[in-house]
């Protein structure tokens, strides 16, 4: 077992008192988030391997520096856990949710036969944080951090400048990661000087006018940005390409994995059901379970079952979208674009871009849908004009 | 059936049918593999669609490895994938699409499309009533 299992979990406070100056502070210069994410190192010959062999991405492909997205998927293909892999010579670091860490060591431990895989006990484990905004290189350099455009060395076969996935600087890692529309960084700093670090961060974040930020604006912001968050607004009852991670998480070209051959039958012939989308409205905010009409029906209608209940998801919610009482997975006010903004899972035949919807009833405010498999792109219609 | 206990159950096995052993045999003489240094390896890594792969190659043996031996050809596992593999038995097929070595296991819960991947069941122990081979 690794150490880090029996770490209280540093969960980030709900706000510092005003959750949307928080998130605007993120537009206007920049914001430090404080993550749950756990990072988690694999060390062996085979570790690379080993995690190309079980999930959805090319992980065996990235070189030291790189990270990817993907996803442990069960033989059905339904996901198990997201996560982010970050190539290092001779090791790989696995970042993924705080709550999921108990479930990724199991899995971990009882795939590992034959290969020289194990998992890295940390004595000083790190902690993560965010750093995003338009500032965040001006804060990074503050705190005498490299920028990726600055200080990286180019990577073999690469043209200088190259913007690195993962910086070390001392021992602070920094990954490049956006999780709002703002370019950011998660920085990963050891368990023992992380306080210390955080106010030294504080500080530099403030000097440039940016705030700390709690978990609601980190909420507004990754919905803003068409981020969708496992056990939110997908869970293990969903394919890949029901939750539009396909573009982010799976390769089709890498060869096997667990889970492959129905993630690879429906990208060969056809789709889904029902797929997670962005929405995009210039009415109210809408509310996570809110049903998602078209033409005066229930965009979830044909996936709805009377077999199926609400499900009860971490993190206290209830997840409603395929279940029929609802569509709506994650909604919010967009700072930036002034607009409404929502995450929803729909039934085939709502989910085209440029589809209009109906929020809430039949005749409820309109949207748009928005496909969010590429990240930016509900960004991109927030900024446009609805049709 | 015999009842099993602690004391009495057998420790973990796997078979080596005639026809593989006598094949294990070619690939020594084939690759001019001395048997005093080399053996049959038959593991278990993650992988494939189904979550696990059969590992089959000549190789050295290791000091922790289990030995199966049957009509003069070795077979080596090491523990780690003898508990998955337990009760299991290595064939060798020839079909008109090609020919090589199989194993048949108990432990298995399901193989992927293609055959080469499988997911085990949980539960530790195949049938033991059968003694190990001799």
């Amino acid at each position: 077992m690794i150490r880090q299992k029996s770490r209280p979990d540093p969960a980030a406070p709900a706000d510092y008192g005003d959750p949307c100056g928080e998130a605007a502070a993120v537009h206007a210069s920049a914001g430090l988030f404080a993550l749950s994410d756990r990072l988690v190192f694999l060390k062996g010959a085979d570790a690379a391997n080993f995690l190309h062999t079980l999930s959805s991405n090319d992980i065996k492909s990235l070189a030291p520096g790189r990270g990817a997205e993907s996803l442990f998927l069960t033989a059905r293909g339904k996901i198990r856990m997201p996560f982010t892999a970050w190539a290092f010579p001779g090791h790989v670091a696995v970042q993924i949710a705080g709550d999921l860490l108990d479930s990724f060591v199991s899995l971990i431990e009882s795939s590992v036969v034959m290969e020289d895989v194990a998992l890295d006990e940390q004595p000083d484990a790190p902690r993560m944080f965010h750093l995003a905004g338009p500032a965040h290189a001006e804060v990074l350099k503050s705190l005498s951090l490299p920028d990726f455009l600055l200080s990286s060395s180019p990577l073999e076969g690469e043209e200088a400048p190259v913007r690195r996935s993962v910086v070390s600087e001392r021992d602070i890692l920094i990954f490049s990661r956006d999780r709002t529309v703002e370019r950011g960084v998660d920085i990963a700093v050891p368990e023992s000087r992380a306080d210390e670090w955080h106010a030294a961060a504080r500080s530099a974040v403030e000097k440039f006018g940016g705030r700390l930020c709690g978990a609601i604006a980190e909420d507004i912001l990754r919905i803003e940005a068409g981020i969708p968050k496992f056990g939110v607004d997908y869970t293990a009852d969903h394919l890949p390409q029901e939750a539009s991670r396909e573009e982010i998480a799976v390769s089709f070209t890498k060869g096997c994995y667990t889970g492959q051959e129905v993630v690879a039958r429906i990208n060969t012939y056809g789709g889904v059901n029902r797929r997670l989308v962005g929405l995009v409205s210039d009415g109210p905010p809408a509310c996570p379970g809110d049903p998602v009409f078209r033409d005066g029906k229930p965009a979830d209608r044909e996936v709805q079952s009377p077999t199926l209940q609400s499900q009860k998801i971490p993190g206290g919610n209830f997840l409603h979208g395929a279940l029929g009482a609802g569509s709506v997975t994650s909604a919010a006010r967009s700072i930036k674009f002034s607009r409404a903004v929502a995450l929803a899972l729909v039934s085939k035949g709502s989910f085209d871009p440029g589809t209009r919807l109906r929020i809430g009833s039949p005749d409820g405010p309109a949207a748009v849908v928005v496909d969010i498999a590429r990240q930016g792109s509900l960004a991109s219609a927030a900024a446009s004009k609805i049709a | 059936m015999t009842e099993q206990t602690a004391e009495t159950k057998p420790a973990p096995f796997i078979r080596v049918s005639d026809e593989a052993a006598k094949w294990i045999g070619i690939f020594h003489t084939e690759q001019k593999l001395d048997p005093a240094d080399y053996a049959f390896r038959v593991g278990v890594k993650a992988g494939g669609c189904s979550g696990f792969e059969y590992v089959m190659r000549m190789d050295r043996p290791k000091p922790e490895d289990r030995v199966f031996e049957h009509n003069g050809a070795k077979v080596v596992v090491d523990e780690k994938s003898l508990r998955l593999l337990n009760g299991s038995t290595l064939h060798f097929i020839m079909k008109y699409q090609g020919a090589g070595f199989t194993i048949l296991s108990p432990r298995v819960a399901a193989t992927c499309g293609c055959g080469t991947s499988v997911s085990f069941k949980s539960e530790p122990a195949p049938s033991t009533s059968t003694a190990p081979p001799g």
